[in-house]
């Protein structure tokens, strides 16, 4: 596993957690940065991600493209554009 | 007249190149918080997912000021697969649940896991763990 910073986005509701843009990622407890911490609005967080999915320590398009190839959320030239 | 595959029988699941996909959160004296995707697993293209065993629990382990309700809970393919609310001021209360074999993700699917807690105030602890095995589909 490859521990990165990455954003969070959502808004804390049911229809829209506050999740990462990864396909596979586990959250590292007490990391959390808030943009507005008195309504505990995440910014970012530390997240576990597989080392099949990195490259020199960082999330890899390639890879994730060619481990989630033909899924449409993964599969795709933005893919981690906006992590 | 015996009828077979040339190249011999299908290999079984737990045969097709098995590896452990576990996916795990624990936090502790975790603050009030709004609904979070703590972990999210995709299955990768060309495999299949056996869900294995689901265990989430939550241990109030400071007061709330206001109580609101606390959930924790773990979503195949986005519909629940086990879910808790914890709605007890208590110090030390426990909420906690478990399923076992749970059936199989395709390619594409997502096994997530989640928490909130709309109370005021106060912490809580929380143990969300999927076991999961990763095939060739």
């Amino acid at each position: 596993m490859v521990k990165v910073k990455v954003k969070v986005v959502g808004s804390g509701t049911e229809a829209d957690p506050f999740r990462v843009r990864l396909p596979t990622y586990s959250m590292v407890p007490g990391t959390e940065e808030y943009a507005d911490a008195e309504k505990k609005i995440f910014k970012s967080v530390e997240v576990e991600v597989p080392d099949d999915e990195c490259d020199k320590g960082r999330p890899d398009k390639a890879k994730i493209r060619a481990k989630y190839r033909g899924q449409p959320l993964w599969d795709r030239a933005d893919v981690l554009s906006d992590i | 007249m015996r009828v077979g595959f040339p190249a011999g029988p299908r290999l079984e699941w737990y045969d097709r190149n098995p590896q452990a996909a576990r996916q795990q959160y624990s936090g502790t004296n975790v603050t009030p918080h709004a609904f979070t995707i703590r972990f999210t697993y995709t299955v990768p293209t060309g495999k299949k997912t056996f869900v294995m065993a689901a265990f989430v629990r939550t241990i109030r382990v400071q007061v709330a000021t206001t109580l609101g309700p606390s959930t924790i809970g773990i979503y195949l393919a986005d519909k629940f697969l086990i879910a808790r609310a914890h709605c007890d001021n208590t110090l030390y209360s426990t909420v906690a649940a478990e399923v076992g074999h749970s059936g199989i993700l395709l390619a594409g699917e997502t096994c997530k896991g989640g928490t909130s807690d709309a109370s005021t105030g106060g912490q809580m602890d929380f143990d969300i763990i999927t076991h999961l095995v990763e095939f060739n589909a």
